[in-house]
């Protein structure tokens, strides 16, 4: 896998599709498209172009984990998705999409205040 | 008694059911408008292309603190999140208007329920907890007059 996401790598990914996680999820790549793909989701829903600014460097790292975690969080819904053959049952599965969904819904509601687009802004770069 | 549609342009149920006669169009389904005004944390006025004036949206199932019980937050929030923007109104066509003859709805924007937003991040209240951890009015609550 190569990390191909601007907030959220790889790593950050695993970690939220938990330990029973299918083989494949695990080791095939697919997560290299879906971040992008969740990533410009992010911008629409916030209406802000987080992926131009965290490129530039331009995100204090005491605030960015906000970005990855929420890119995390959808990636890893899409990654479950694909491949629920690793969790025990079909419960655990939507159970692991269920919080997922809630963290990513709370962290888009969070970014979606101008006020908190202005705190990560002006709070300059790592 | 002739209905105020100025100050109350919403028919109830009921007088629609009466026949009860608008000058303007009633509004019984999903919609989209503009969103010109964020009167506090649970109250917008809105732009329909169908009227030629903004009317008052309550939010449906969620109850704001008064701006004089601290909603400035919440009201600063709603401005940035809709205030100028396109949102969807759904209406519960079993409950459309509330109290004051205001119109009630879910508030859709870019797909997430502006409503469920606001209380994930603690600025409203469901309607039904309204009261939650407010010091109830004894007087009410024990009806003291009725012993005097």
């Amino acid at each position: 896998m190569a990390d191909a996401g601007q907030f959220a790598q790889d790593a950050d990914i695993l970690l939220r599709v938990g330990t029973n996680a299918s083989a494949t999820v695990k080791a095939a790549g697919c997560f290299d498209t879906i971040i992008i793909d969740v990533e410009a989701l992010i911008n629409c829903l916030t209406r802000y172009d987080w992926s131009t600014l965290d490129a530039a460097a331009a995100i204090h790292a005491s605030v960015r984990g906000i970005l990855v975690d929420t890119g995390a969080c959808l990636a890893a819904i899409e990654g479950i998705i694909w491949d629920m053959s690793g969790y025990t049952s079909r419960v655990e599965a939507e159970d692991m999409i269920n919080v997922l969904r809630d963290k990513a819904l709370f962290n888009i509601a969070i970014l979606r205040d101008k006020k908190v687009q202005k705190f990560i802004t002006e709070k300059g770069a790592a | 008694m002739a209905h105020d549609f100025v100050e109350f342009p919403e028919l109830t149920n009921r007088q629609l059911q009466e026949h009860v006669v608008s000058p303007h169009p009633q509004i019984t389904e999903d919609i989209w408008v503009d969103v010109v005004k964020v009167i506090d944390g649970d109250t917008i006025r809105v732009r329909w292309e169908k009227r030629d004036f903004d009317f008052p949206v309550r939010f449906f199932g969620t109850d704001a603190p008064e701006m004089n019980e601290g909603g400035g937050e919440a009201k600063e929030y709603l401005e940035g999140v809709i205030l100028g923007e396109e949102v969807l109104l759904k209406i519960n066509k079993n409950k459309r208007v509330g109290k004051y003859g205001r119109l009630l709805a879910r508030i859709v924007s870019l797909g997430m329920d502006v409503g469920q937003m606001m209380m994930m991040l603690g600025y409203a209240k469901g309607f039904e907890n309204r009261n939650e951890g407010k010091i109830p009015d004894l007087n009410k609550v024990l009806r003291f007059e009725q012993w005097l």
